[in-house]
């Protein structure tokens, strides 16, 4: 029975906990511009998520040790410090996107201008991270974000012509007003915001914060594949409902009130406060995800000690490292730059820098010095392959793609 | 060592030239220029509808005040970037000027109407709202009408 609970709240975390920023601006902008066109990129980045997830959870269950804990002893400093920077700084950037869009979603809320809410969240979330408990910290925002299930009940309520909307999914193409470098700058953004690196350091770095042995690897692999789906269908209900209520009258989204506003229109106040609080703990729950993965990638590749599950002053670097993280995102905030523009180009970066996470991940995963029995099976290695050669042509295509569209206008 | 400085300079200036890149957009010729302004007007619209349609949630109150706020002045202050953005190129030829002013025209009419409309959500003035959907509504369709009217 135990076992049951630590599996359904591991699965409900997920599902609350996949959609970030970059899932809620890049589905949101997607679906009105593209319609439901472009949603089986997020089925495609979903099933690659799920992919390496599981291989980065395996490896910190088996090893006891973080994925990129293992990366720079199995591929050397040089790959280490590469994939170290590259990863960084995408996740750097996301943490400033994601703190941006919680105070946007307190001025929501409040009204108040969102420049003053954002040294108030980068403080909140840096006294999160310091004091509350890993796993409370993971349980009270995944589960605070199942509220975006609203999403789901407004597509619904809106009665949209599901045939018309699974035509668009089924048989993509390019809207008569857009371009094709346009469409797949935006599948790129897309897969970008689906595998955003993130998420694996959080993900693998998370399991040796809570102890997982090899008796876990059926509870973790039931919150990747049950879950992280589930969650990617919160993300598909999203850009519906932009579909819906944008694509027929031209709007394009570019802020988080109007990604919200299609709830409050199907479903009134009520509706509403779910998506703000969704917007909340979405948002909250990533920036603490993001802040503590760049204290995780630093710590890790100094092999100094880290982790929320030692107290703070026997990770006195750590703990430095996610402090200063925050001031800068919070100092590159105030510069006024606008954390949806942030949060757009985030995703991008993020999708050139996925080479550099997810290939280290699959060597790790193959080695049995580390991986024992445990090691990769023929399924996870072909879809591993398979997925690498989509994120090396994403990754290299992601530039001239934003030069070309002028980053998707 | 100069090597990898060398590579660093190199990055930092791909870095600039890509955020340039994304954010210039000269008129080279009349077909540019109509490209601009079409680009300009679909902006436009975009905002004059996102504002009709908070109005819309808030007159039926199915959104918050603070909502409507929020969403109709994000509206306002996007058309200025717009209006900035169209107003800073120079029409190429003397045959571009009637579209020029008449898209110029449109842009400050839709400005006025969300300047209009935040007034009026702010001052909780359910009458000037109602206007103001009204007015958000018919801009927004001339908008697109001129937008697809160009070539």
């Amino acid at each position: 029975m135990k076992k049951f609970f630590a599996l359904a709240l591991g699965i409900l975390t997920a599902i609350g906990g996949f959609v970030d920023i970059g899932d809620l601006v890049t589905n949101g902008l997607v679906g009105s511009r593209f319609g439901m066109s472009l949603a089986w990129v997020v089925v495609v980045g979903i099933i690659g998520i799920c992919v390496f997830a599981e291989m980065s959870g395996r490896v910190a269950a088996v090893s006891g040790r973080a994925t990129f804990d293992l990366v720079r002893e199995r591929l050397g400093p040089r790959m280490g410090l590469a994939n170290l920077v590259a990863s960084m700084a995408v996740t750097l950037l996301t943490y400033a996107a994601e703190i941006g869009g919680v105070a946007l979603a307190l001025q929501l809320a409040t009204d108040v201008n969102p420049y003053l809410w954002m040294p108030v969240v980068g403080a909140a979330v840096w006294l999160v991270l310091w004091r509350v408990k890993f796993a409370v910290l993971e349980n009270a925002f995944g589960l605070a974000g199942l509220a975006l299930i609203v999403f789901a009940v407004a597509l619904w309520k809106l009665g949209p012509d599901w045939s018309q909307l699974w035509q668009q999914a089924a048989h993509p193409s390019v809207p008569r007003d857009e371009s094709h470098a346009t469409y797949w700058y935006y599948a790129v953004a897309l897969f970008g915001a689906a595998l955003t690196p993130y998420e694996v350091f959080f993900f693998s770095s998370g399991g040796v914060e809570e102890k997982w042995t090899t008796k876990d690897l059926g509870t973790m692999r039931g919150n990747v594949f049950v879950g992280f789906p589930l969650g990617g269908m919160l993300s598909l209900a999203i850009a519906g409902t932009a579909a819906v209520v944008y694509f027929p009258r031209h709007v394009q989204v570019e802020t988080l009130g109007q990604i919200g506003l299609p709830v409050g229109l199907a479903l009134g106040q009520l509706g509403l406060a779910f998506a703000l609080i969704g917007f909340f703990a979405a948002t909250f729950g990533a920036a603490c995800e993001t802040g503590l993965s760049v204290g995780y990638s630093i710590a890790q590749y100094f092999g100094w000690q880290w982790g929320k599950y030692v107290r703070p002053l026997r990770a006195a670097r750590f703990h430095t490292v996610v402090l200063l993280s925050t001031v800068v995102a919070v100092g590159l905030l105030l510069t006024t730059v606008d954390p949806i523009i942030l949060t757009e180009y985030s995703v991008v970066f993020s999708a050139v820098a996925l080479p550099l996470t997810y290939f280290p991940i699959l060597v790790v995963a193959n080695d049995r010095t580390y991986m024992g029995r445990h090691v990769n099976g023929r399924l996870a290695n072909g879809l591993g392959s398979v997925y690498l050669v989509v994120i090396v042509a994403v990754a290299a295509a992601a530039i001239p793609l934003m030069l070309v569209t002028r980053a998707g206008q | 060592m100069i090597t990898s400085a060398r590579h660093a300079v190199a990055a930092a200036a791909l870095a600039c030239g890509l955020a340039v890149g994304g954010c210039v957009a000269p008129a080279l010729d009349s077909g540019a220029f109509t490209h601009n302004a079409i680009e300009a007007l679909g902006a436009a619209s975009s905002e004059a509808r996102t504002g009709a349609l908070a109005l819309q949630g808030k007159l039926g109150n199915r959104l918050t005040q603070p909502y409507v706020d929020t969403v109709v002045t994000a509206s306002e202050k996007s058309l200025g970037p717009i209006q900035d953005s169209f107003g800073s190129v120079d029409a190429p030829s003397s045959s571009d000027d009637a579209l020029r002013d008449e898209v110029t025209s449109l842009l400050a009419e839709a400005q006025d109407a969300l300047t209009a409309a935040r007034i009026a959500v702010r001052r909780h003035d359910e009458g000037a709202m109602r206007d103001s959907l009204v007015k958000l509504g018919a801009l927004a369709d001339r908008l697109t009408q001129k937008s697809d009217s160009l070539p």
